[in-house]
């Protein structure tokens, strides 16, 4: 029981990006796609996970006083092996995302699961939280890039498959996949959230 | 885009208002919803961001410049980046209490805050992408922490006035502040193309 | 003093670590980013040039540009490269060329553009590219400027910036022929 509320805290209670508020560099910038959103979250999700799973298995010969950097070189480690794997095996990807898969690096997420979770708990436990986390995460960077393509582009992508076009009849509201889309798209989100949490 | 054949105002320019940081770059958006409740604040925040990312770039204009690029270590800038920046971050918290309590006063809260800032990073990894030179890596570096500053301040000033405003219930709050800089960044869009840019 | 050496020595172990497993990463993967670069580097060739049978750079060391050639070696054109700083970045473009100096083709993929998406990163669409099969170098502007080319909507910067690019690799070609 607790395990699967450690789980699913992350998606909806705690939510990163709707609850938390963190992590909005990254679901903003690239969420002008659902795919392009889709991906930076299961690249923030491997990070997040495999550096809680680090963290926690060493949390015991990790001096407290070097902590930081030591998480810092396990996230840093991680984010640039997704970045050359991305590279390799999802060049278009990786080149809508741009600066923003080495900047996983700074995802105030990462390192605050490392350090408010992963450094106290079990591997099992951690590796727990951190999937919640991260599927949270990648879930709303998808549902924000859906929003965006669809109303500012007409179509939705997903797994790079054209899941809906909505035909050359369809005038797109090119503003939601321009900057402003982003905020306005989140803010209402937000809003909505709100709304069903408190009823 | 910004290269080394544009001037150095241009790349300012650029760095400022075209491509602001914050509202059409997405940086720094952390700091930016989470410090700028109050303008006293967010012009603190500014000045240390400032001091901080054009120290940061220069320095990892050097390291990429002299210890990575010539070795062909490029796989490894995402950790020494972030590792001396932090490093950076932590000696010049040390320095400013000891030398310059007055300015610790105002400004060293700031300080931790600013090693996950990912405008500065970001702004280190760009100087990098463009392949400008150490003059214009400077002058990008002020150009950017200029335009977080002139964003944080407009957008407390507005939040300051939005606390006494009448916002509907589910929008109080993050909400509201989202609808702002979203208004803020369309404004920002009517600098785009400026000479070109 | 000891646990200062122990905190080094900590940090040390990790570093090395991390460094190692990082080399065998980049060992793997940059081979398969180049080799990616090169199979889409030849598939664009070949796309502004179909009916050639065999493309080779100039000259082996520093090729400027490449020969097409038909299956009895008779040279059926040219393909260049042409780049142009567009609105958020290079633009990378493939032009083929015929032998009156006329353009074929020119192809370019996301890859080689990181224009504003929407809006100048429709300069992929073969509704832009498809406009610059036939012209010569005096058509190769866009129309506010006096020539051929329409510009995409909302997006003047790319546009010009992607037709400079093709003029100008060109331009050059055909001064040095």
């Amino acid at each position: 029981m607790s395990t699967w509320k450690e789980f699913t805290k992350g998606i909806l209670k705690e939510n990163p990006v709707l609850i938390l508020v963190i992590g909005l560099c990254p679901a903003l910038a690239v969420s002008s796609s659902a795919n392009d959103g889709l991906g930076m979250g299961i690249a923030s999700l491997f990070v997040l996970v495999m550096s809680s799973l680090v963290v926690s298995a060493l949390r015991k010969v990790i001096p407290s006083a070097i902590r930081i950097p030591i998480f810092i070189i396990i996230i840093s480690t991680f984010v640039t092996i997704i970045d050359y794997v991305m590279h390799a095996f999802q060049p278009e990807l990786y080149a809508n995302l741009g600066v923003f898969v080495p900047l996983i690096v700074v995802n105030c997420l990462v390192l605050g699961r490392a350090e408010a979770f992963a450094s106290k708990n079990s591997v099992w436990l951690s590796v727990v939280d951190a999937l919640g986390m991260g599927v949270g995460f990648a879930l709303a960077l998808t549902v924000l890039g859906a929003i965006r393509e669809m109303l500012g582009n007409g179509t939705l992508t997903l797994f790079n498959i054209e899941m809906l076009n909505f035909g050359p009849s369809f005038k797109p509201a090119l503003i939601m996949i321009m900057p402003p889309g982003a905020f306005l798209t989140l803010g209402f989100l937000m809003a909505l959230q709100k709304r069903m949490s408190e009823k | 885009m910004i290269t080394n054949d544009l001037s150095w105002y241009f790349i300012l320019i650029s760095a400022l208002l075209v491509n602001n940081i914050v509202l059409i770059r997405f940086l720094a958006l952390c700091s930016f919803f989470g410090v700028s409740s109050k303008v006293e604040t967010s012009v603190g925040m500014g000045f240390a961001v400032m001091f901080v990312m054009v120290m940061a770039c220069s320095m990892s204009w050097a390291i990429y410049e002299f210890i990575l690029a010539p070795y062909n270590l490029e796989f490894l800038r995402t950790a020494a980046f972030i590792l001396s920046i932090a490093a950076l971050v932590q000696l010049e918290e040390l320095y400013i209490r000891k030398m310059l309590p007055e300015l610790y006063k105002q400004m060293g809260i700031f300080l931790p805050l600013i090693t996950t800032n990912c405008a500065i990073l970001g702004a280190a990894f760009l100087a990098i992408d463009y392949k400008l030179n150490f003059f214009n890596t400077i002058i990008y570096a002020i150009g950017v922490s200029g335009g977080y500053m002139i964003a944080i301040i407009l957008f407390a000033g507005i939040r300051e006035r939005i606390e006494l405003a009448p916002v509907p219930h589910y929008f109080k709050g993050y909400p509201i502040a989202f609808i702002t800089a979203s208004l803020m960044s369309l404004a920002f869009l009517g600098f785009s193309h400026l000479f070109g840019l | 003093m000891r646990d200062t050496i122990k905190l080094g020595l900590t940090l040390a172990f990790i570093c090395s670590f991390a460094a190692v497993l990082l080399f065998y990463v980049v060992e793997k993967t940059v081979p398969m980013i180049k080799e990616n670069e090169r199979i889409a580097n030849e598939l664009k060739r070949k796309e502004v040039m179909t009916d050639a049978v065999t493309i080779e750079p100039n000259s082996t060391e520093a090729p400027e540009y490449y020969i097409a050639k038909d299956a009895s070696g008779n040279v059926i054109g040219h393909v260049l490269s042409a780049s142009e700083r567009g609105y958020g970045g290079l633009i990378k473009i493939t032009v083929g060329v015929a032998t009156d100096g006329s353009i074929r083709a020119i192809q370019l993929t996301k890859l080689d553009q990181q224009e504003t998406p929407g809006l100048g990163a429709k300069v992929v669409t073969a509704k832009f590219k498809d406009q610059f099969k036939g012209r010569k170098v005096a058509d190769l502007k866009v129309m506010q400027d006096g020539g051929h080319i329409v510009s995409i909507t909302a997006a003047t910067i790319t546009s010009r910036a992607a037709t400079k690019a093709v003029r100008d690799a060109l331009e050059g070609f055909l001064s040095k022929k």
